[in-house]
């Protein structure tokens, strides 16, 4: 099945829905000779084919799989499934609303929307089903239930040391460094920086595992987590070398010197 | 984008580029700027790509012979923030001047491109340019550091249009029109013509393909320009009529006399008009 992509003004209609009247969405009525998607609002992205059953593969957290550990995995499924999907593509809306509300809409419920106070119902439904609640970097990337997924494979599927699922599982496992990442480009949209970052985490959580460096919850620090000081070493020291033409293991090498100047015992300035 | 910040030292003096309100007296390599020529463009061979080009040239003789040995290498940097793309091509085995071909999925929204020297391992530079202020004529930097940076340069990656080519024409979405319609604006500096969502799609798919622009030309631009080399040919001796001061007119009155004169035909504006958007993103673009 091609990928679909919805025309604007039906992604407009729906963000009304979805703000006005939130409740509709329970229902999830979305069918395109429907309310608010007319027949012809709905069109192809011919260079992507996709099996719509794909949903049905997502896993939701459990207690034996956790968040992280099930974002990774529906994020490679969905990354190995949308076939053809480039980042050009990736980067338009109306085909993550498309998916959202045709296809991927009882997940992103059931993951994101069930169990939500009905006064936050109207903004989770616009972060999670939409693009823009939060500005357009973020809405792609963290905010798009499904788009965000795709864009962690993405990222993840550069590394070259991992495998892409361990990459994967590595940039999720904690929310916090997955944000640190994620949410701080400067440096880690440079591929061997991405790469050196994840070798880095499992590198401390390898030399202790119950280590919370990389936890916004550090107990040890109340002004400042030491892995948000750690990341503006490492911006710092990127004006002195230039980290697109260095390699993973010098990166990770200096990353590692700049980590350990850092005691987590010691309230950072 | 590369984490150079433009306005400080490093420390050591690096090959810079002049800035509009900056002296050539004050670079670190007095009156050595930096200044690739850093370029991108449709592939005509391949329409699915861009071609980013590059040709710089450095006059510190020193760098140079790093250069030539191998112990400063020169990188040009791709950036495209929206698609989590920081691509640093290594132009060792291409040379000062050359280009590359990427694939255009791999883009959307604004491009920055870049061009750095930087120091393969340690290196010593000597150089008589060397700012006075430094106190010396020769220094030592170590792996990795920065050597030259270029000014960054920005292109657009939208579906049909380049940053470098300035279009006088600007599509605009009217969803009243149906298919097929559509209808222009000349009353303001650029020709604004107005469609349905779906046909500026198109129109932009077409224009993108080499092999279709041909198509966008004959539909669209054909008999627009037409109407304006005509209100051109009728306006263009009267200074006093405010439509001479617009950008379009401005644009074309140029292009009709860049024309060879054999191809310049009051009496049939068409033909002065077809031999202006043979190529119309170029041949109409703003200079």
């Amino acid at each position: 099945m091609k990928l679909p992509i919805l025309k604007r003004k039906a992604v407009d209609r729906l963000w009304l829905v979805a703000s006005n009247r939130p409740t509709s969405y329970e229902d999830r009525e979305f069918s395109p000779d429907g309310e608010t998607i007319m027949d012809d609002e709905v069109q192809e992205v011919t260079d992507v084919n996709f099996d719509p059953n794909l949903f049905e593969q997502l896993v939701l957290p459990s207690p034996e799989k956790g968040v992280g550990a099930s974002d990774a995995e529906n994020a490679l499924i969905l990354f190995q499934e949308l076939k053809g999907m480039s980042p050009k593509i990736a980067r338009d809306e109306r085909v993550w609303c498309a998916l959202s509300h045709l296809y991927g809409k009882d997940f992103i419920w059931r993951r994101h929307v069930h169990g939500i106070a009905d006064d936050k119902l109207s903004r989770t439904l616009q972060t999670r089903y939409f693009c823009r609640a939060n500005g357009k970097d973020r809405g792609f990337e963290r905010d798009n239930a499904l788009s965000r997924l795709w864009w962690w494979a993405f990222m993840s599927s550069r590394v070259e040391s991992l495998t892409h699922a361990e990459a994967l599982e590595t940039l999720l496992e904690s929310t916090d460094f997955r944000d640190t990442v994620v949410g701080r480009p400067t440096t880690s949209i440079i591929p061997h920086v991405f790469e050196a970052l994840l070798l880095i985490y499992r590198r401390e959580k390898e030399t202790d595992p119950n280590s919370t460096f990389f936890s916004r919850k550090n107990p040890k620090n109340d002004i400042e987590p030491p892995y948000r000081y750690f990341a503006k070493l490492i911006n710092r020291h990127g004006g002195r070398a230039l980290y697109d033409t260095m390699d993973v293991e010098e990166l990770v090498d200096l990353f590692w010197s700049l980590r350990k100047t850092i005691n987590e015992n010691v309230i950072v300035p | 984008m590369m984490i150079i910040d433009e306005d400080k030292s490093f420390g050591y003096p690096v090959l810079r580029p002049l800035y509009s309100d900056q002296s050539p007296s004050d670079l670190d390599y007095v009156n050595m700027p930096f200044e690739p020529v850093l370029g991108m463009e449709f592939d005509r061979s391949d329409t699915d790509s861009y071609v980013f080009t590059w040709e710089y040239e450095c006059r510190v003789e020193s760098i140079n012979e790093l250069l030539n040995s191998g112990d400063i290498k020169a990188t040009l940097n791709l950036y495209n923030r929206s698609t989590w793309l920081n691509k640093s091509i290594d132009l060792t085995e291409f040379g000062a001047e050359g280009e590359v071909s990427v694939d255009k999925s791999l883009f959307s929204g604004e491009i920055e491109l870049r061009l750095v020297l930087t120091a393969k391992k340690d290196v010593h530079i000597q150089s008589d340019a060397i700012h006075k202020d430094y106190k010396y004529n020769s220094f030592t930097v170590s792996k990795n550091s920065v050597i030259a940076f270029s000014e960054v340069a920005h292109y657009d990656a939208r579906s049909n249009l380049l940053q470098t080519i300035d279009s006088i024409f600007v599509l605009n979405e009217d969803s009243a029109l149906e298919d097929g319609e559509f209808y222009y604006d000349i009353s303001g500096d650029k020709v604004n013509i107005y469609a349905s969502e779906n046909q500026i799609l198109r129109l932009r798919q077409f224009e993108a393909s080499e092999k279709l622009q041909n198509v966008v030309v004959s539909a669209i631009y054909a008999p627009i320009t037409t109407q304006l080399v005509r209100i051109v040919f009728d306006k263009q001796d009267d200074e006093s009529d405010p439509e001479t001061g617009l950008l379009w007119f401005r644009t074309v009155r140029e292009k009709i006399v860049a024309l060879p004169p054999d191809k310049i035909q009051k009496h049939r504006p068409e033909v002065t008009a077809h031999h202006l958007v043979k190529r119309p993103l170029s041949k109409l673009s703003v200079d």
